[in-house]
């Protein structure tokens, strides 16, 4: 990528680096905030356990937002003629994976490393210290007295001096406080790379004019709001602290970038939204881990980056944990299945394909809520209290493993056999998962009432139960999937 | 006919989304079983002694809900019918759901199972069944067809209902209001954090809920491009003032009948549901129940 963004073909880079970026955190909170401790029998008083909830009450809010920032960037990448994708390579990634700007890529516990990790990727550039481009180390920590003033000292002013920064573009964000110096390479920070996105729309707005640089097709955007064709409705995107706009022209499209960074880094918001900001919820966490003794004790013992299988771009191999427990694999070959399957329908609900609302419905019925809420989730927190091994200590976590690149456009008949043999093929890996028996009866906490099962296996016989029926209601009719009544 | 009315605050301590349905203490929603308190059972209770209830200290000048359905007024073919005002009554292990939208698509969630009974001090008066399919009463929850869950969804859906504000003791529907009453009770549980001075449990239970409450006054939207426009978490007001009204002709298996009941014929039990309180995790219901006698 260039330093400056001047044609359409490096936009187009730039987004789909910012979606795969997006993508990549969303992994890493997610896998975070379900490694923490939930319940009394996790050896914590019940005091530490409500804050430590609280913790994962916060990043998964956090996670959350980055889905928004994905779709965000995604309908950017969409509204000048790109391809959408949810591409990201599998973790972990050495730390230089993403140049200098030193993202690194691992699926860890929620440990107090963790959230310090956590807290520079969300780092406004002020506090971040830049490193010398060729420094081979991790990026420093960030400095929590300065975090803890930035957080409480309401240096937020007001949105319109954002807007002008942005505006502005690098030449005069450079000069401004909280932006850092370009150094000759195409990012430092998150930040800057949303701000040489900016840039980039402003430069090819005036090249091309609006009209001929906002090419593409408006529906085949995801947005939620008044204007969305789904508002008012369960497939709203505006909910649950979500904002998505559709990205049709220079003004909407900088609103969107804008509302990144704010989001994020904090930049420039008002005092009163502050503590929200990704930056502050990282440092809250971090300065309560050291209140309380939290930093080692308040997740569960999950191993890092806990795979099925040695994925070939993975790198370093030897920070990778090889799941060996059998029926722990099967419950994580069922989750990276799951997740898989989930991000096809999204892939296809971004595609030219999909041309009507019923249709677009029925895929937003089937990704969102089920797969999101329904199964990724509760597999993800089954996984962090099952054995990753069979002969040593350690819990296993969802690897969000993918098999290759996600790519999907073909016709409507192929991709409805397609997702037909894929659902069906997670009906019966749900079924398989509950009729292994009960090896998690002897883990903490799993023995309730004599004679019952164990919480997790009636969890996951829970899910064979909601992947039975979005099943059956698939056969009976893929565009009403999952619909039970009119809209 | 007889004629059964009934209302009060009831408590569903249940996870809201976007957690998963059978989450048991709450993360990514806005209601949490807090330290010290058992597991959600996402169970419609309407009476304080049963199992699964938990009702919550509001602090020394804050009135928050107390658990309670009854009848209020009652006819027999029209004449008034004083023995049975003051009756109990329960939907026995009722849930309402939706399974993240597996079952339900449209927000309006069922009740399910729907058993309902009216019981005088030790005495239970009368109690019946609804089914979802009266043909097989058996049939899982999951298999239920489109036609037999829409007869179980709320049949009116009312937003800044006057009627859930005044039944809940809000002078008015306004968001305003309800604001200033969340904001009321979250001084009130601050007060009573400052006397709660050695129990640590007690103490977290009450910073969640003093920090769930203070979400209102957390106003910014950051797609409309400008603040102040409405809170971060919609929820936290919307549902507050809603009302949802259900109309369900009770057509199961009759188990206990002391008032001389047809049992041949569904007996319209029509009410509402609004006025939720996330905090105290109860809302109020107003309805009837019409049952014809034999």
């Amino acid at each position: 990528m260039a330093d400056e963004i001047k044609s359409r073909a490096e936009l187009i880079d730039a987004l789909r680096l910012a979606s795969e970026l997006e993508h990549g955190l969303m992994a890493q909170y997610l896998f975070a905030a379900y490694s923490l401790k939930r319940y009394d029998y996790e050896g914590l008083p019940p005091e530490q356990v409500e804050r430590v909830r609280r913790w994962a009450s916060l990043i998964t809010l956090v996670a959350r937002q980055e889905m928004e920032h994905l779709g965000l960037a995604l309908n950017l990448l969409s509204a000048i003629g790109g391809t959408p994708s949810f591409s990201r390579p599998n973790m972990p990634q050495r730390l230089d994976y993403y140049g200098a700007v030193k993202i690194k890529l691992a699926l860890t516990r929620c440990d107090e490393e963790t959230i310090k990790r956590f807290q520079r990727f969300e780092a406004p550039d002020d506090l971040a210290e830049p490193e010398p481009p060729e420094s081979k180390d991790p990026p420093k920590p960030i400095d929590q007295k300065k975090a803890h003033a930035w957080c409480t000292n309401l240096m937020g002013v007001g949105r319109a001096e954002v807007a002008a920064a942005l505006e502005a573009g690098p030449g005069l964000l450079t000069a401004a406080p909280h932006i850092d110096i370009l150094y000759g390479i195409p990012y430092q920070s998150v930040q800057e790379l949303y701000q040489k996105i900016t840039s980039g729309f402003e430069h090819l707005s005036n090249e091309l004019g609006e009209r001929n640089l906002f090419i593409g097709k408006p529906e085949n955007q995801l947005f939620g709001g008044p204007s969305s064709p789904q508002h008012g409705t369960m497939n709203d995107l505006n909910q649950y602290g979500l904002d998505i706009i559709g990205v049709t022209d220079l003004a909407s499209a900088k609103q969107a970038t804008r509302m990144i960074v704010e989001q994020g880094e904090g930049v420039r918001v008002p005092p009163s939204y502050l503590p929200n900001t990704h930056f502050c919820i990282f440092t809250r966490i971090r300065g309560e881990m050291e209140e309380y003794g939290l930093g080692e004790s308040g997740a569960r013992p999950v191993v890092p980056n806990p795979m099925t299988v040695l994925q070939p771009d993975v790198s370093p191999d030897d920070e990778v944990s090889v799941i060996t427990n059998a029926h722990t694999r099967e419950v994580a070959q069922l989750f990276n299945e799951s997740y898989e399957v989930m991000l096809l329908l999204l892939l296809y609900l971004y595609s030219d394909q999909v041309k009507t609302k019923a249709q677009t419905d029925a895929l937003m019925d089937a990704a969102f809520f089920p797969f999101m809420t329904m199964f990724l989730r509760p597999l993800a927190e089954i996984l962090t209290e099952l054995p990753a091994f069979k002969d040593k200590p350690g819990n296993a976590g969802p690897g969000f493993e993918l098999s290759g690149d996600v790519i999907l456009f073909p016709d409507l008949d192929e991709t409805w056999t397609l997702f037909q043999e894929r659902i069906d093929s997670l009906v019966a890996g749900y079924q398989r998962v509950v009729s292994m028996g009960d090896p998690w009866l002897d883990l903490p906490g799993q023995r309730t009432e004599q004679g019952k099962p164990s919480q997790i296996w009636q969890r996951l016989d829970y899910l064979r139960q909601s992947m039975e029926r979005l099943g059956a209601d698939w056969q009976a009719n893929w565009l009403n999937i999952g619909r039970t009544t009119e809209v | 006919m007889l004629r059964l009315e009934f209302e009060g605050f009831f408590q569903m301590r249940m996870a809201t989304d976007p957690d998963p349905t059978d989450e048991k203490r709450g993360v990514s929603g806005y209601t949490f079983a807090l330290a010290g308190e058992p597991d959600f059972d996402a169970k419609i209770h309407f009476q304080p002694d049963e199992p699964g209830v938990y009702e919550r200290a509001f602090g020394p000048t804050s009135k928050g809900p107390k658990v309670g359905v009854k009848v209020r007024r009652a006819t027999r073919n029209g004449k008034a019918a004083p023995d049975l005002v003051g009756a109990r009554v329960a939907f026995l292990d009722a849930q309402i759901i939706e399974h993240n939208g597996l079952l339900v698509r449209n927000d309006l969630f069922i009740i399910d199972p729907l058993r309902v009974r009216v019981s005088k001090g030790k005495s239970v008066l009368v109690e019946r069944d609804d089914w979802l399919n009266p043909a097989d009463p058996s049939m899982p929850q999951w298999e239920a067809t489109s036609e037999m869950i829409v007869r179980r969804q709320p049949k009116r859906f009312v937003t800044n209902s006057a009627e859930a504000a005044a039944a809940t003791g809000l002078p008015d529907a306004a968001n305003k209001t309800l604001i200033e009453n969340r904001l009321k009770r979250r001084e009130s549980l601050e007060a009573l954090l400052k006397k709660t001075k050695n129990d640590p449990v007690t103490r977290a239970a009450l910073e969640t809920r003093i920090e769930q409450l203070a979400i209102v006054t957390k106003w910014w939207d950051l797609s409309e491009g400008s603040w102040g426009e409405r809170p971060i978490d919609r929820r936290a007001y919307t549902l507050a003032l809603q009302l949802d009204g259900w109309d369900i002709a009770v057509n199961g298996h009759v188990h206990k009948d002391k008032l001389g009941c047809d049992h041949t014929r569904p007996w319209p039990l029509r009410f509402w549901m609004g006025g939720w309180d996330g905090d105290a995790l109860c809302a109020y219901i107003r309805g009837s129940w019409e049952i014809p006698l034999a």
